[in-house]
């Protein structure tokens, strides 16, 4: 083999294994989707079983094509802010040469296609909230304005090496806490406060009712299934250059194994500190979830224990959070607005309170500060809530968001043509009977 | 805000792990300590409760 020769198969051996590494991401990421579908299914009540897995189902498969459309176009053009970069957003035009089957790009597709994970995540995050009285319509087009668009202006602005929240304040949040936790959380948020609670949540009297799903079983599983993917999400997170060190999102330098100390020991502590205030398994598989995103921002820099501590403060977080709604009458059916919201919050400022110093990557943008998490997590904020409340008033509004009360107490299932339990599920079969 | 970072730059940088060298690694690494003792004492506590409840429903039973 000539030195020529041999330089050709190290760089096709490189762009192979970058190609190869984000496939399998996408392929561990599907498993967070797995999970959603029988977490929710199992959130609901009999009734709404198969409607609640139906709706999760169809906000993956429409975020496919419409990432294709324009979101991933939105997350190249818009770094610099509300105007759209046209040269930046070429790469992502539905009919640039680079978008579909290309012998001379191997990445494109599958970065895309990582991309596509993350949006379908943030579209089964505000899923969850919303279960068992959400018309299928509304839904949808809810699901792609988050997954497609609003999660993608953020990802621009907090992801992108040229984002202005990176260049100008040093925003750092390489395992997402914000752009995708936050966002979708306090988008969830907006479509609750307008769609309103299940019938028979809240009490005439102020009583706070349990509408408890119809398999624990299935849901804490399906919570476990969301971690293994979130394995391939974390690590879908992190730059493959092939020829040198890992970098995070912004191209810093960092390595799996930082991930690996820091992503289980935040999962250990979500577990261990929601146990330490519920004793209720449901509580300790959502603070697993909470305990990572609790990290996640810092996932590259942060000391294990201090990973831990703040996984186990993101585990604590969350029951009161789903309460502190509860008692604004808010009915949020799986605590997605705590989990994702609330322990994103404490994932991106925690990152301003402990990292606060660190150097970027270039000299010529700031390095982490907590002034600079705080811009970047009001900013998060107001990206999720704003068009979730918008978009859904304006469905209220149009009468398309909520199912009619006699759809909710007859069951959403209403509407599949089979029972997900035929022979248990007796309202369905009445209905039709 | 509580300066974590133990380095100016990243050229040669190695442990870059916050607190790197000083003494907020024993600070964090014995809050982890605790933070796992206080969830057992708590869970022995919480399942002690539980033993007496139990025995006191059995003794309204019999």
């Amino acid at each position: 083999m000539t030195p020529e020769e041999l330089q050709a198969a190290i760089e096709w051996s490189t762009k192979i294994s970058a190609e190869g590494y984000y496939w399998w991401s996408i392929g561990l990421m599907v498993a967070i989707h797995a999970g959603f579908l029988m977490y929710e299914m199992g959130a609901s009540r009999v009734k709404n079983t198969l409607a609640s897995g139906c709706k999760n189902i169809l906000a993956f498969a429409f975020i496919i094509p419409t990432m294709f459309m324009f979101g991933w176009w939105v997350y190249l053009a818009f770094p610099h802010g509300i105007v759209p970069n046209m040269e930046y957003g070429l790469f992502g035009e539905p009919w640039n040469e680079f978008m579909g089957p290309n012998l001379s790009d191997n990445i494109t597709g599958v970065i895309w296609g990582a991309f596509v994970l993350f949006s379908a995540t943030t579209a089964s995050i505000m899923s969850g909230s919303v279960i068992e009285r959400i018309r299928m319509g509304s839904f949808i087009i809810l699901a792609v304005a988050l997954g497609s668009f609003a999660w993608l202006i953020g990802a621009s602005w907090g992801w992108h090496p040229e984002g202005w929240l990176v260049t100008e304040f040093g925003y750092h949040d390489v395992g997402a806490s914000g752009v995708v936790h936050i966002i979708s959380g306090f988008f969830a948020l907006g479509v609750l406060i307008n769609l309103g609670p299940r019938i028979g949540k809240f009490g005439p009297n102020g009583e706070i009712n349990n509408l408890q799903g119809h398999s624990v079983p299935m849901t804490i599983a399906g919570l476990m299934i969301i971690i293994i993917g979130f394995v391939g999400f974390m690590g879908a997170c992190l730059l493959y250059t092939g020829t040198g060190q890992w970098g995070n999102i912004y191209g810093g330098p960092t390595t799996l194994s930082a991930w690996s100390f820091n992503l289980l020991m935040s999962f250990g502590g979500g577990i261990i500190g929601a146990y330490a205030v519920t004793r209720d398994p449901f509580w300790m598989m959502s603070g697993a979830l909470g305990g990572i995103f609790a990290a996640a921002a810092g996932l590259d820099l942060y000391y294990p224990p201090l990973a831990f501590a703040l996984g186990f403060a993101g585990g604590v977080l969350i029951p009161y959070g789903q309460r502190f709604l509860e008692k604004l009458r808010i009915d949020d059916a799986v605590g997605a607005v705590s989990v994702h919201g609330f322990c994103g919050i404490l994932g991106v400022l925690a990152c301003g309170i402990f990292l606060d110093g660190y150097p970027a990557v270039s000299e010529s943008i700031p390095g982490i500060t907590f002034w600079g998490q705080l811009v970047g997590c009001v900013v998060m904020v107001l990206i999720g809530f704003v068009p979730g409340y918008v978009l859904s008033l304006i469905l209220k509004m149009l009468g398309i968001l909520r199912a009619s009360d006699e759809i909710q107490q007859v069951g959403m299932d209403l509407e599949i043509p089979s029972p997900a339990y035929p022979e248990q599920i007796t309202s369905h079969l009445h209905w039709r009977g | 805000m509580f300066g974590g970072s133990p380095i100016e730059a990243w050229d040669g940088a190695t442990a870059i792990y916050s607190y790197a060298g000083s003494g907020g690694v024993h600070l964090f690494l014995w809050i982890s300590v605790l933070l796992c003792v206080g969830t057992i004492v708590a869970s022995i506590i919480a399942e002690n409760r539980a033993e007496a409840e139990a025995k006191r429903l059995q003794e309204e039973q019999k």
